[in-house]
C-alpha cells in the first residue's frame, strides 16, 4: 500500500472524512483540518508511521504535502520511532 | 422562570427518567468492576450509562472530555425543552454560567498515566484544550454561537449551584435575558478516586448490597459515594419567557451564597444556616413558606449532623415538620455537577407535588432527627416553596429556592 492509500485510510477512519474528497491537491483546510486539526493529523500520523514530526514541522497545506513529508521522515532513520505502536 | 433542564446521570439520560426513578427510590450506585478497582480502596460508585458514540463522532470524541460530552448533550435537551428558537434570537446576548470541580480529569488522568506511568511522550495533542475546567462550557457556546458571558465557577460542591445562582443573578438585575447554567463532572477515574480514598471520605460498600452503599442521615452511614453526569437549566426572564409563550418548568426564587472560612473541609453549622437566611431574605420568604429541603446530605459522617443542626437553627420548632431528602443516597455525589442535578429534583419536586425518598435510611441516627422521608416518596404535597442546599470544601455554601409557577402566570 502507497503512502496516501494509507494515509487516505487514517483520514476516513479517524476524521469521518470521505474517500472521494481525499485528492493528493485537495487542502487540509478545505477537508476541515485547521491549525489544530492538523496538529491531530501530525499526531495520528506518527502514531501509524512511527515516525516523529520535527518541531518546526509546518506548512502542511495538502494531502501531498503530508505525504511527502511522511516519504521523508520514513527515509531518514533518526525520524523513524520502530518501538512505536498505536496509542491504545 | 426555569424553561428547560437536561440531564445525564446514574439515574437516566434526561430531567423526566431522573426524576422517575429517584421517585421509585432506584440507586444508581454499583460495585465497580474488579480490574478498575485493582489498586483502589473504593469499591462503589454510581456512573452514568451514558453512550458517547450515539453522540459524538470519532473525531469528535477525541477533543472532547467526558465532562464536555455530559455537559453538550445536556445542555442540548435543555434547549429543546424549552423550545428557544435560537435562531430568532440575540445570541450574542445569552451566556453560559456552568460549574465543574474537576474539569476533564479522565484527560488529565491519562495524560498523567502515559508521561509518568508508562514512560512514553505518547501525551494526547489536545490534553490542555480537553482537561481545561471551562471547556464544558466552551463547548456549549460554541455549539449553538452564544456570544455572552461565559464564566465556569469551581467551589467544588457547591460549583454548579453557584453557577445558576449566579446566572439567575444576571438575569434578574437584566443583564441578560437567556442563560444556559448548570454543572457537570466526569470524576470517576482510578486516580481522582484514589485521591478521594486517601481522604477517607468515600462510603464503605454495604455488605449485602452495593447499591444500598450511601446512606445519608443514617446511624451506619461511612461516606460519600462519587457519581458522574451534567445537568444544565435554561433560564429565562418572566417578560422573555411570556413573549415567547415558552413552557415554564419552575422558578428559582432566590440565592443565598456565603462561606464558612473556619476550615478547607468541616462544615459549619453557623455558615450552613447563614446560607439559608440568605436564601430566603433573597426570595422575601420566611421559614415558615419552606415545604421542602433537598439535602446537601452526602453521607459523611460530619455533614449529615451539621446540616440537620443548621436545618434546626433556621427552621426552629417547624424543622422536624418539613420533609429532607437526600437525593444523593440514589444518585451519589456529582460534585461539580451535585447543585445543578438537585436542583432540577428540587424543581421536578414542587412541580409534581411528589417528594423523593432519602433510602438506605434504616438506622436512625440520634443526631440526625429530622423528617427525611425515609424509603418511599411522599405524593400529593403541596411544596410551594423549597430549598436545595449545596455545601461545599472550601467552604462556599450555596442555597437555591425553588418555587412552583404561579399558576395565572404559566403559560403552558
Amino acid at each position: 500500500m502507497t503512502t496516501l492509500q494509507r494515509l487516505q485510510d487514517l483520514l476516513v477512519k479517524r476524521f469521518d472524512l470521505e474517500r472521494k474528497d481525499l485528492d493528493p491537491a485537495a487542502s487540509l483546510e478545505q477537508l476541515g483540518l485547521d491549525s489544530m486539526g492538523t496538529i491531530d493529523l501530525m499526531f495520528q500520523v506518527e502514531d501509524e508511521f512511527g515516525v516523529t514530526f520535527p518541531r518546526d514541522a509546518n506548512a502542511l497545506k495538502t494531502v501531498q504535502d503530508v505525504v511527502n513529508c511522511i516519504d521523508c521522515l520514513l527515509a531518514d532513520p533518526a525520524a523513524v520511532d520502530s518501538d512505536r505502536g498505536p496509542v491504545p | 422562570m426555569v424553561t428547560g433542564m437536561g440531564v445525564i446521570s446514574p439515574l437516566g439520560q434526561s430531567s423526566a427518567a431522573f426524576f422517575e426513578n429517584l421517585l421509585a427510590g432506584v440507586s444508581g450506585v454499583r460495585r465497580l468492576p474488579d480490574e478498575f478497582r485493582k489498586r483502589l480502596s473504593v469499591t462503589v460508585a454510581a456512573p452514568a450509562a451514558f453512550d458517547a458514540v450515539r453522540h459524538f463522532s470519532e473525531s469528535r470524541l477525541r477533543i472532547l472530555d467526558r465532562v464536555s460530552q455530559f455537559a453538550i448533550v445536556a445542555a442540548g435537551q435543555a434547549l429543546s425543552d424549552s423550545r428557544l428558537e435560537l435562531a430568532a434570537e440575540d445570541r450574542e446576548g445569552i451566556g453560559v454560567h456552568l460549574g465543574t470541580g474537576m474539569g476533564g480529569a479522565q484527560t488529565t488522568d491519562e495524560g498523567y498515566a502515559t508521561f509518568y506511568g508508562r514512560g512514553s511522550d505518547r501525551v494526547r495533542p489536545y490534553t490542555v484544550l480537553m482537561s481545561m475546567n471551562n471547556a464544558p462550557a466552551s463547548w456549549i457556546a460554541l455549539e449553538h454561537g452564544l456570544g455572552g458571558p461565559n464564566i465556569t465557577y469551581s467551589t467544588a460542591c457547591s460549583s454548579s449551584a453557584v453557577a445558576v445562582g449566579e446566572a439567575y443573578r444576571a438575569i434578574r438585575s437584566g443583564e441578560a435575558e437567556v442563560m444556559f447554567a448548570g454543572g457537570s463532572e466526569a470524576p470517576l477515574t482510578q486516580g481522582t478516586l484514589k485521591a478521594w480514598d486517601a481522604l477517607r471520605t468515600l462510603a464503605i460498600e454495604d455488605p449485602e448490597d452495593p447499591a444500598r452503599s450511601c446512606k445519608p442521615f443514617a446511624k451506619d452511614r461511612t461516606g460519600l459515594v462519587l457519581g458522574e453526569g451534567a445537568a444544565v437549566l435554561l433560564l429565562e426572564s418572566l417578560d422573555h419567557a411570556q413573549k415567547r409563550g415558552a413552557p415554564i418548568r419552575g422558578e428559582i426564587g432566590g440565592y443565598g451564597l456565603c462561606t464558612d472560612c473556619n476550615h478547607i473541609t468541616r462544615p459549619s453549622v453557623a455558615g450552613q444556616a447563614r446560607a439559608m437566611r440568605l436564601a430566603l431574605a433573597d426570595a422575601a420568604a420566611t421559614p415558615a413558606d419552606i415545604n421542602y429541603i433537598n439535602a446537601h446530605g452526602t453521607g459523611t459522617l460530619q455533614n449529615d449532623a451539621v446540616e440537620t443542626q443548621a436545618i434546626k437553627e433556621v427552621f426552629g420548632d417547624r424543622a422536624r415538620r418539613i420533609p429532607v431528602s437526600a437525593t444523593k443516597s440514589m444518585h451519589g455525589h456529582l460534585l461539580g455537577a451535585a447543585g445543578a442535578m438537585e436542583l432540577v429534583a428540587t424543581l421536578l419536586a414542587v412541580r409534581r407535588s411528589a417528594i423523593p425518598p432519602t433510602i438506605n435510611l434504616r438506622l436512625p441516627d440520634p443526631d440526625c432527627d429530622l423528617d427525611y422521608v425515609r424509603d418511599r416518596s411522599r405524593e400529593r404535597v403541596d411544596i410551594g416553596l423549597a430549598l436545595s442546599n449545596s455545601f461545599a470544601f472550601g467552604g462556599t455554601n450555596a442555597v437555591l429556592v425553588a418555587r412552583a409557577m404561579e399558576p395565572a402566570r404559566e403559560i403552558v
